[in-house]
C-alpha cells in the first residue's frame, strides 16, 4: 500500500503555551483511504471502528479534482472547518484523537430553491456524489461544503455549509454524530433524551442523572404544541445546540453526558477528558499561524 | 466569520509516547466573553504519530447495507416507503449504534437485534439567517425524498446475521417500513 501524503500535526511553543496546527500538503501519489475517492486530511485511528469518521465533500466549484492544486485549496478549507469549527468546542476537542477526517474528490451540488406558493422558505437542492454511499459509507458525518452563499438545511448525518459556516457544521455534527436534541425554542427538534430533553417536569425533576446541573425549565414547540423540558435551562446563551451566530459554542453538562456515552462506545471504549468549559462559558482554542 | 482569539498560557509536556497539555487561561478582553478559567484542565495524554497509519481496509463481516428509500412528505408527515435499492458493501459501519437519540428508530432484525436512531428526514433543520430573524426554523417537506440509509451489518466484530430491518417512529410507534435487506 502506498503511503498517503504526510499530514503532521505541529505543536510548538508559542510564548509560553502550546498550540498545534493541520497541515497537509496533497500529493498526487496519495493512496485512498477508502475506494477511489476518499482520501485522508487527518486521521489519527488506522481503526476506523474505533473513530468518529467525518467526510468533506466538495462543490463543483473546487474544480477538477483530480488537479493537485484544486484538491490543495479544498483540503486547506477542511483544516480551517477542523482547526475553527471543531477544535473551538472543548467536548470536541478533547476527543481530538478520536476524529478522522478525510475529503472525497468526488463532487456534489448545492443550489438554492425559491419560496414556495405560500412564500414559506424550502430547503435547498442538494445533489450528493454517488460515491458517498459507497466509498463514504463508512463516514458519520458527511458536509457538503459549498462556495455559494445559500441558507443551508442538516439532518440525518449530513449537512451542507460554505467552508467558514463553522458553527452550523458543528451544530448539526451534534445531532448526527452524537444524536442530541435540539434546545432552541420554539421550533426546533425535539425529542426525550435523558439527560438533555423530557417530555414532562416529574422526568426531568426526577432523573438523578441530571442532578449536577438540574435547572429545569419548559418551552413549548411552536409546530404541535407539544412541552419540552430541558434540564440545564438556565443556559439560554452560547450553547452549541441552542444558539445562532457566527461563534462556535460550547456544550452544556447535559450534552456532554450524551457525548461521553458516545465516545465510550467506540471500541476500545476511550475516556475523553470532561470539558473544563461548558456553556454559556467559552473556551477559546487559539490556532496558531504557520 | 469571526474568530475568537484570545490570550493564553499553556505548557507542553512532551512524553515519549505522546503528549500531555496542561493549560491555564487569562481572562478575555475588557468587555469580551467569559473565557474558562480552568483550562489547566487540558484534553490529557494525547499521542501524535510521526506519519499517517497504513489505512486500514474492511476485511471478512465488515460490511453494511446501503438502502435507498423513496419517502413521500406531505408538510413533513410521511405517507409512503418503499425501498428502490438495497445492496451489500464491503465496508467500515458508521457508528450509528453511537447515536443517542432521534426521531425515527432502524431496528435491525437478525441473530443479534440492535437498533439505531435517526433523524426523520422530512424534517429539515434550516440555518439562523437574516430572512428567519437569526433564527433556527424546522422546514416540513412536500415533495418525494430519496433517502440513503446506511445499515451496519456487523457491530463489536460479529455479524449481526441482519435479515430485515423495521424503522419505527419512536413518538408515535407508527412502523414507516419494514423491508428485508
Amino acid at each position: 500500500m502506498i503511503r498517503p501524503a504526510i499530514g503532521i500535526l505541529i505543536c510548538f511553543f508559542l510564548f509560553a503555551g502550546a498550540a498545534c496546527k493541520l497541515t497537509r500538503t496533497v500529493s498526487a501519489d496519495d493512496a485512498p483511504a477508502s475506494g477511489a475517492t476518499v482520501f485522508e486530511v487527518f486521521a489519527p485511528k488506522s481503526d476506523l471502528d474505533g473513530a468518529f469518521n467525518v467526510l468533506f465533500v466538495p462543490d463543483a466549484s473546487y474544480g477538477d479534482m483530480t488537479v493537485v492544486a484544486n484538491r490543495q485549496r479544498f483540503v486547506n478549507d477542511a483544516i480551517g472547518i477542523i482547526e475553527n469549527g471543531y477544535w473551538q468546542n472543548r467536548a470536541y476537542f478533547n476527543g481530538l484523537f478520536l476524529y478522522n477526517y478525510y475529503y472525497m474528490t468526488a463532487t456534489g451540488s448545492v443550489t438554492a430553491r425559491p419560496l414556495d406558493a405560500d412564500g414559506n422558505f424550502q430547503c435547498p437542492t442538494v445533489t450528493w456524489p454517488a460515491a458517498v454511499n459507497t466509498d463514504g459509507a463508512f463516514a458519520d458525518q458527511i458536509i457538503l461544503v459549498h462556495a455559494n452563499e445559500l441558507r443551508d438545511c442538516g439532518g440525518g448525518g449530513r449537512a451542507t455549509a460554505e467552508p467558514t459556516s463553522f458553527r452550523t457544521m458543528v451544530h448539526e455534527t451534534g445531532h448526527g454524530l452524537f444524536g442530541l436534541p435540539d434546545e432552541y425554542c420554539c421550533d426546533g427538534g425535539y425529542f426525550a433524551k435523558s439527560p438533555v430533553m423530557y417530555t414532562s417536569s416529574a422526568d426531568c425533576t426526577g432523573d438523578a442523572a441530571n442532578a449536577a446541573w438540574r435547572n429545569c425549565g419548559s418551552h413549548t414547540s411552536s409546530r404541535n404544541g407539544s412541552v419540552w423540558w430541558r434540564s440545564q435551562a438556565n443556559i439560554t446563551t452560547n450553547l452549541i445546540m441552542s444558539n445562532a451566530g457566527n461563534e462556535v459554542w460550547e456544550s452544556g453538562p447535559a450534552d456532554w453526558a450524551v457525548m461521553d456515552q458516545a465516545y465510550r462506545s467506540l471500541s476500545g471504549a476511550p475516556v475523553v477528558t470532561p470539558p473544563a468549559a461548558f456553556a454559556p462559558a467559552q473556551w477559546s482554542y487559539v490556532v496558531p499561524t504557520p | 466569520m469571526k474568530l475568537r482569539h484570545q490570550t493564553a498560557i499553556a505548557a507542553l509536556a512532551m512524553l515519549a509516547v505522546g503528549q500531555s497539555f496542561a493549560q491555564a487561561a487569562l481572562p478575555g478582553a475588557p468587555g469580551g466573553p467569559p473565557v474558562d478559567l480552568e483550562r489547566g484542565q487540558g484534553p490529557g495524554k494525547i499521542v501524535v504519530p510521526e506519519r499517517p497509519k497504513p489505512v486500514a481496509r474492511p476485511t471478512g463481516n465488515q460490511q453494511v447495507a446501503v438502502l435507498s428509500i423513496s419517502l413521500s412528505y406531505e408538510r413533513g408527515e410521511v405517507t409512503a416507503a418503499k425501498v428502490t435499492s438495497s445492496k451489500r458493501i464491503s465496508s467500515f459501519a458508521p457508528k450509528v449504534f453511537a447515536r443517542q437519540g432521534g426521531d425515527w428508530q432502524v431496528v435491525i432484525n437478525g441473530e443479534i437485534e440492535r437498533a439505531f436512531y435517526v433523524s426523520n428526514p422530512g424534517l429539515r433543520e434550516a440555518e439562523a439567517h437574516p430572512s428567519s430573524r437569526d433564527r433556527y426554523e424546522w422546514v416540513g417537506e412536500t415533495s418525494v425524498i430519496d433517502w440513503p440509509l446506511v445499515i451496519p451489518l456487523y457491530a463489536d466484530g460479529r455479524s449481526l446475521g441482519a435479515r430485515s430491518i423495521t424503522i419505527v417512529d419512536v413518538a408515535t410507534k407508527q412502523v414507516i417500513l419494514e423491508t428485508a435487506i
